[in-house]
This record gives C-alpha cells, sequence and structure tokens, in this order.
C-alpha cells in the first residue's frame, strides 16, 4: 500500500473534525443537511476528465469517490473499491478501462462429412471515455462507451481452419467473406458442401391398366364392364439406375446408395414376362391392385350377364366379379367369389359376395351380403397356416436327409424326389394328408364361391400329397412350388379376412343388408330394412323409417324416424361407434351394450356416442 | 455295393447280419431271407455293417417290421451305426415303430 505518511496524519485530522462535527449534531442538528451558513459540505465534480475536490467548511463534510464502470479509481497511488473520502491534498487519479474486441471460430463437419458448419462469435471492444459528474458530496465515477469497435476476421483464417480440419472440397468462400464481414454477435454458415451422389433411380412401377380404368370410368352410364383381356399388358417396370459416385467436403469419394429394386409382384390372373419388368393379364377379367405395403397385381374373372338375372339365366354362381346389366328379378340368387355390381335392381333377391356389392338402383325386400365369408376364412387360414407349417417342416426334413453321410440318394434319381416325399409322409408326418382332407372338406362345405386360388390350392395339395400323389412327383421344386403356392394362400386369405368390404345401393326398402365394411345408402334412404355394418353406415341425404341399424364405426343419417311416429327405428352402437342425424322423430332406441335410450321427442343435430368410461352419451338440439 | 446277409436261428430267435447297403439294388435279399424264416418267435436284424440306406431301404424295413409286428414276432434292430441311426430318427421311425426296436451300435 503506497499511502504517505503526511496525508495520513492530514486524514486522520479531517476524521478527527468530522467525528467532533458529529458529535456536535447530536444535541444540536437533526439532519445532515447544513443549516449554519458557516459550515459548507464538501464537494467533489468529474470534468473533462479531471476530478476536482474542494474541502468543506466549518463542521461540513468530506466528499467521497466511489468507482463505477469501467474505471480503476486510484487515490494516493492505491486503488479504491468502495466508497472513499478525499480531500484537496489526494492525489486522485483515474484510469479509463477500455475492451478489446475478440471472436472465436468454430468448425463441425456433419458425420456424413456432406457438409462443414462455421459459427464465428464476435464479442465487440469497448473505447470508453469519463463521464462528467457536476459538483456533489458523493461522486461515482464512470466511464461510458464512445465508440464499439468489432474484431477483424480475415478470409485466410477460417480458410486455415478448414484447412486444419481437412475440408477441402466445396468451400463457399463467398459465405465465409460474408460471415468474416458481418458486425454481429453471432453468424453460422455452412463454410463447404460436399458434392450428393446423383443419378440414382430406384425401380419403377407403372400400372398402366389403372389409367384404363380411369377412361372406363366415363363409360359407367354405359353399361361397359372394368375388365382387361388376355395378354394386355397391366404394369411396366422401369429398372432400377445406380448413379455416380459423389464427393464430400473432405475430397474423399461417396458412393451412391443402392437402388430399391422392387419386384412386381403378382397374384392370380397374371403373368411376368420379360425377365419380370412386365406383367400381362394370363386371363381376362377385372384387374385388381391391393395390398396396404406391398401391392399385389391380380386380374379377377368377370361374368357378365347382359340384362336379368330371371328365368333366364337362373341362379348365377361364379368364382369371380359378376356384373348384371339388368337387375335381380324375384327369388333369384346371386353367389359371387368376388364383387357382384347390379346396373339395375334386386328384388326379392339374394346376393352373396365375398367383396363389394354395388346396385345401381334398388333393393326391395333383398337379402345382401358382403364379406360374408370371413368367418369361414378365418377357419380356412387356419388350417393353410398349419399345412405351411408342416409343409415347411417336412420340406427340411428332407434337405437335412439329403445331407446324411448314411442316407443314398441314387433311388432318388431313379424313381424320383417324390419316393422321399412319400417315405417322409408315411412315417413323421402322417398327419399332413389328413389336414389336407380335412380343408377339402371344409372348403366344400362353405358351399360358396371361395377365392378362386383356394380351391387350386387345395386340388393341387390333394393330386400331389394325398393317397399316391408324392410317387407322382419327379422334382423337389414340385414340393418348393406347393409351399410356395400355400403361402400364397396364406397371404391371399390373410387379406380377404382383413379387408373390409362395402354394400353400395341407392334405396332399401325391406331388406337385409349385412357386410364387413360400410354400407351406404346414396339415395331416398331405407325403410323397414336391417342394416349391419362392421364399418359405418351412411344415408347422408335419406331417410330411415323402421328396422335396425347396426354399426361398428359410425352411423350418419339425414332423417331418422317419421313425423307421425308411427316408424320407430332401433339404432345398435357396437364399440366406439358414434351417430349422427340431423332430423330425428320419435320413437327411436338408441342400444350400446346392456344401455338403451329412447328418444320420444323431435330433435336436430342429435349426436349419440360412448364416452371414455363406456356409457351412452346424447346431445341435440329437442325440438316442441 | 453289395449286401451280404447271414442268417442263424437258435431257439426260434433269427439272426440277421447285414453286411454292406440297404438300397434299392438289395432290398431284394432282405425280403428273400426273410421270407424263409418259418417258426420264429423274434428276429434280430444286426445292422453293425451296414455302410448306408436309401429311401427304398427304409421301406422295405419298415414294411418288414409291420409285417413281422403283425404275425406276433419280436423284432429288434441291433448295432445300428450312429449315422444311420440318425437317418432313422429324422425319419422318426423309432416314434412309430417303438424306441426298444431300434438299438444304436456303441462305440
Amino acid at each position: 500500500m503506497a499511502i504517505d505518511k503526511d496525508s495520513m496524519i492530514k486524514e486522520q485530522t479531517h476524521r478527527g473534525s468530522f467525528l467532533k462535527a458529529k458529535s456536535k449534531r447530536q444535541f444540536g442538528r437533526s439532519t445532515d443537511q447544513e443549516t449554519n451558513d458557516e459550515d459548507q459540505n464538501g464537494t467533489v465534480m468529474l470534468s473533462n476528465g479531471q476530478v476536482i475536490v474542494c474541502n468543506p467548511k466549518g463542521y461540513g463534510k468530506f466528499p467521497t469517490i466511489s468507482r463505477g464502470s469501467n474505471v480503476e479509481v486510484l487515490i494516493n497511488g492505491e486503488k479504491i473499491t468502495s466508497s472513499t473520502v478525499v480531500n484537496e491534498g489526494d492525489q486522485i487519479e483515474v484510469q479509463v478501462v477500455n475492451m478489446e474486441p475478440s471472436y472465436s471460430l468454430d468448425l463441425k463437419v456433419t458425420k456424413d462429412k456432406m457438409k462443414a458448419l462455421l459459427r464465428l462469435e464476435k464479442k465487440p471492444g469497448k473505447r470508453n471515455a469519463i463521464e462528467d459528474v457536476p459538483r456533489s458530496l458523493e461522486v461515482c465515477i464512470s466511464a461510458m462507451c464512445l465508440q464499439e469497435i468489432w474484431p477483424e476476421v480475415e478470409l485466410q483464417q477460417v480458410l486455415n481452419l478448414l484447412h486444419e480440419s481437412k475440408v477441402i472440397f466445396g468451400i463457399r468462400e463467398d459465405a465465409i467473406q460474408e460471415a468474416v464481414a458481418f458486425q454481429g454477435k453471432e453468424i453460422s454458415i455452412v463454410a463447404a458442401v460436399g458434392q450428393e451422389p446423383t443419378g440414382v433411380q430406384d425401380s419403377q412401377i407403372v400400372y398402366t391398366f389403372q389409367k384404363q380404368v380411369a377412361n372406363q370410368d366415363s363409360h359407367f352410364q354405359s353399361g361397359k364392364v372394368l375388365s382387361v383381356s388376355i395378354g394386355e399388358v397391366l404394369a411396366v417396370k422401369q429398372p432400377p439406375a445406380t448413379g455416380y459416385p459423389g464427393i464430400d467436403v473432405t475430397g474423399e469419394t461417396v458412393p451412391p446408395r443402392q437402388p430399391n429394386d422392387e419386384p412386381i409382384l403378382i397374384k392370380s390372373g397374371v403373368r411376368l414376362i420379360n425377365d419380370g419388368t412386365v406383367a400381362v393379364a394370363s386371363i381376362s377379367g377385372k384387374p385388381v391392385l391391393d395390398g396396404s405395403v406391398r401391392k399385389y397385381l391380380s386380374v379377377d374373372p368377370v361374368y357378365v350377364v347382359i340384362g336379368d338375372v330371371g328365368i333366364n339365366t337362373g341362379h348365377i354362381s361364379f368364382k369371380g366379379n359378376i356384373v348384371i346389366t339388368g337387375s335381380v328379378l324375384d327369388n333369384f340368387s346371386v353367389d359371387a367369389g368376388g364383387s357382384i355390381e347390379v346396373w339395375g335392381d334386386a328384388m326379392l333377391a339374394t346376393l352373396y359376395a365375398n367383396r363389394e356389392v354395388a346396385i345401381h338402383k334398388n333393393a326391395i325386400s333383398a337379402r345382401i351380403q358382403a364379406g360374408g365369408l370371413s368367418v369361414n376364412y378365418k377357419q380356412i387360414l387356419q388350417m393353410l397356416r398349419v399345412l405351411q407349417n408342416r409343409l415347411e417342416s417336412m420340406f427340411n426334413a428332407a434337405r437335412i436327409l439329403k445331407s446324411q453321410p448314411a442316407f443314398s440318394t441314387a433311388d432318388l434319381q431313379a424313381k424320383g424326389e417324390g419316393q422321399l416325399v412319400q417315405l417322409l409322409i408315411d412315417f413323421k408326418y402322417k398327419d399332413i394328408p389328413k389336414i389336407i382332407t380335412a380343408f377339402v372338406q371344409t372348403l366344400s362345405e362353405v358351399n360358396k364361391a371361395l377365392d378362386p386360388l383356394i380351391s387350386e390350392v387345395a386340388t393341387e395339395l390333394k393330386d400331389k400329397l394325398c393317397n399316391l400323389g408324392p410317387l407322382r412327383m419327379k422334382e423337389q421344386a414340385e414340393v418348393e412350388m406347393l409351399i410356395a403356392n400355400v403361402q400364397k394362400a396364406v397371404e391371399t386369405v390373410e387379406w380377404l379376412i382383413s379387408t373390409k368390404v362395402n354394400i353400395t345401393v341407392n334405396y332399401v326398402q325391406n331388406s337385409l343388408l349385412r357386410t364387413t365394411g360400410d354400407i351406404i345408402v346414396t339415395g331416398q334412404g331405407s325403410i323397414a330394412s336391417e342394416l349391419e355394418a362392421g364399418g359405418s353406415i351412411l344415408i347422408p341425404n335419406g331417410k330411415v323409417r323402421g328396422g335396425r341399424l347396426i354399426a361398428r364405426d359410425k352411423i350418419k343419417i339425414y332423417e331418422l324416424g317419421s313425423p307421425t311416429g308411427d316408424s320407430g327405428v332401433n339404432i345398435q352402437l357396437l364399440d366406439n361407434c358414434c351417430m349422427e342425424a340431423k332430423f330425428v322423430h320419435p320413437v327411436v332406441t338408441i342400444e350400446h351394450g346392456t344401455e338403451r335410450l329412447l328418444i320420444q321427442e323431435n330433435y336436430r343435430y342429435l349426436r349419440a356416442w360412448v364416452n371414455e368410461e363406456g356409457y351412452l352419451k346424447l346431445e341435440g338440439v329437442a325440438q316442441k | 455295393m453289395m449286401l451280404e446277409i447271414k442268417s442263424e436261428i437258435i431257439n426260434k430267435v433269427a439272426t440277421l447280419q447285414f453286411d454292406g447297403v440297404l438300397d434299392i439294388s438289395t432290398v431284394d435279399s432282405v425280403q428273400t431271407s426273410l421270407s424263409k424264416l418259418i417258426d420264429v418267435h423274434e428276429v434280430i436284424l444286426d445292422f453293425e455293417m451296414v455302410k448306408f440306406v436309401d429311401s427304398t431301404g427304409i421301406g422295405t424295413i419298415s414294411k418288414i417290421l409291420r409285417k413281422l409286428a403283425s404275425e406276433g414276432v419280436i423284432v429288434t434292430i441291433r448295432n445300428i451305426p450312429a449315422v444311420v441311426f440318425e437317418v432313422f430318427e429324422i425319419l422318426g421311425l423309432p416314434e412309430i415303430f417303438g424306441e426298444e426296436v431300434f438299438q444304436i451300435k456303441k462305440s
């Protein structure tokens, strides 16, 4: 500490006076303010960087100095840290503290080395000047910023940093130049960009028949059937392209990704040619592209009835799709393995389809079922899966057997591979023929038009694996083919079970409609009919008078019940089904499980739903 | 390859020693040898020297086992080399005819 002795004595003297004055004030003065003209406090002022001190007079106070921002204050050579008393004899030095500009550079290369990211942080420097302070007893000395100085970053510095990080390719000098010239606290830029591999192209499948289907839609009203003829091209595959390599920011070559090469997946009625790049119809019929993730292309046979189904045609049963350009007349039935489309009415008729049913006019006293084989298909699927499992196991056993050193295959070459299959069926896989027999029996009991593929597989299994069938097999590939066909059948049945199919009809009266999907009534509505949908019942513009509606997803109706109250309707909501109706007349009952609500007033915008607790709720506008 | 069959009957117990291969070329001799067995209560087929089998050979053995069992004759196949037994096991023969019928050769 560098305080000279004289000044210390002087200061002590002042303090002595101050204390003395203070003790006086205890009796004679109530405040620090001067009340006597002879007593005057000392002052300090700052002007143009100069500190001017005036000592007090009489019993006045000595002035104080404290250090504010951006300065160091030295009194008699000693830095002060708190408010300090000063007098005229003190050497007071004020040092301005300036701040130098600074910056930091941060470079990151992305994991794939395709980008180098630069982050530049700048901290400006400050040139400060002492602030003037008017004369006062207590003064805080500070310096204020006169000028902000941004740090200067050279392009070369950034380039050096990139070089140190081995970034040599795709350097964006323009962007870096902008960043270094930027006057702000922080800027992030992409300093270098690699070149992505180019020209990689996945295989693409163009389903050409879809165009034809779109065009045929315009002919819908004229009664033309959506179909393709044998040999017609259904899909074309554009092969994948491998592409060209790219280069990353470190200058290394980036190989192009392997292009996806998806095959055209087909089911029955389609054949692949030109190394699998073109799919053509192997039968005439209706092209179908289905599957949620993997799209399978097939052609379902179409049976077209020109005119009515009646005395001239008899009952119609067909494994594929059926199109009837007329009506289905009284007491006749139509049974389809695929879909049914009727351009006229269904009058006192029975329609049964595995897939969708569309009736362009009215269903009067009709029984219509779509997707109705799902229960049967579940049973079929179970059997097919067991069969698939057993066949695969047998195939593996044959493979293992043939690899045994003590097993000779010489006789198989002479007699055919079927000899081994027969042996396996005779011993370890005795159950296979029994399962096949049961499977065939189940199919015959269904007594409905099943998907043709299922029947084909059943026949093939029976021919090849029952009785002496195995002995007729020459190649092991025949067993493999059999397993592949069973697999196809499993996939088809799985799809048939999971697919919800719809019934679309213009008007329904005194009929029974049942489907796994939606029932859509496009016209005037449903009178005294029972509609049961695994999905929704949608009658957006029609009336429902009498009968019963059962649905699992949603029921949407324009008008429910009749104004006279004599056409009560029963609504059954399954699971979390909700119902919406624009106009509701009594009497309507809405049921969910064991709950039952009776509507005996007129309502508008009635909504019924099942809340989270599982209770049936109603809201709507009651009408007087 | 050939199959040599040595036959011996002691106290109505016939022992047939097989030496060679049991395949399409030798199954006839197996059937001939067995058809000669008359008035026996037990038949022992010794497979110690059987090198390998094929599907025809296995088919023949299974027919013989079935026929003799239906006649009330006790049949045992003994000293079956491990590699041959492996084949029988893959086909599930011990499960069908009884595990006691098939006796693996002790090494």
